[in-house]
């Protein structure tokens, strides 16, 4: 069962964006 | 309207604004640095820390024509050409995040810490000194331990300079 990749653990894509201040938040959005 | 000229990022910034403008609102609404967050307006959360002359202050407590000629650096800058700050890198490998949105503050004021604090700290020191950051997601185990890890590398790499 070695190097299934089952049980391992797989680095979030989306941490990138959070810690460069590129997350997208709803308070983000411009309003008219 | 009250005219300000700052450094943003290291980019020289001029707006007209009106004299009660927070520095925060100017950085989100007038530069769209979005990556500043409003957690609270009560500066109790600090998700809004950026660095202006190299010391992290709640935006959301700072007017931004007190912030007159000053260098500011936000989330955005730490990594300006891709390459991440040691803290950045240290807050990714430890899973030191979950929804994000405390994030921002919390490694611009993890870096303070180092500069106040010095390259090794311990898990009280990190506690203590996190006071004035809040997590909703409770991370802070994960958030304490890439700090400790984040202050470490901070030492053995040549300092990627924060744009300021």
């Amino acid at each position: 069962m070695a190097n299934t990749g089952i049980g391992q653990p797989v680095r979030r894509v989306e941490d990138f964006r959070f810690i460069t201040g590129a997350g997208q938040y709803t308070a983000d959005i411009n309003r008219p | 309207m009250a005219k300000v000229a700052l450094s943003v990022n290291g980019k020289a910034v001029t707006a007209d604004v009106e004299p009660r403008t927070l520095l925060v609102q100017f950085l989100r609404d007038n530069l769209l640095l979005t990556g500043t967050h409003v957690g609270c307006d009560t500066s109790q959360c600090g998700a809004c820390v950026v660095h202006v002359n190299g010391k992290a202050i709640k935006s959301c407590t700072a007017l931004t024509l007190s912030c007159e000629g000053t260098n500011v650096t936000t989330i955005e800058g730490l990594a300006p050409d891709g390459q991440l700050h040691p803290m950045q890198e240290a807050f990714r490998e430890h899973h030191a995040l979950q929804c994000g949105f405390c994030t921002p503050g919390m490694i611009m004021s993890a870096i303070d810490i180092v500069r106040r604090k010095g390259n090794r700290l311990d898990e009280t020191t990190i506690r203590a000194e996190l006071e004035g950051n809040i997590c909703r997601c409770t991370g802070y185990h994960n958030i304490v331990k890439a700090i400790a890890a984040g202050a470490q590398a901070m030492a053995r790499q040549p300092m990627p300079q924060a744009a300021e």
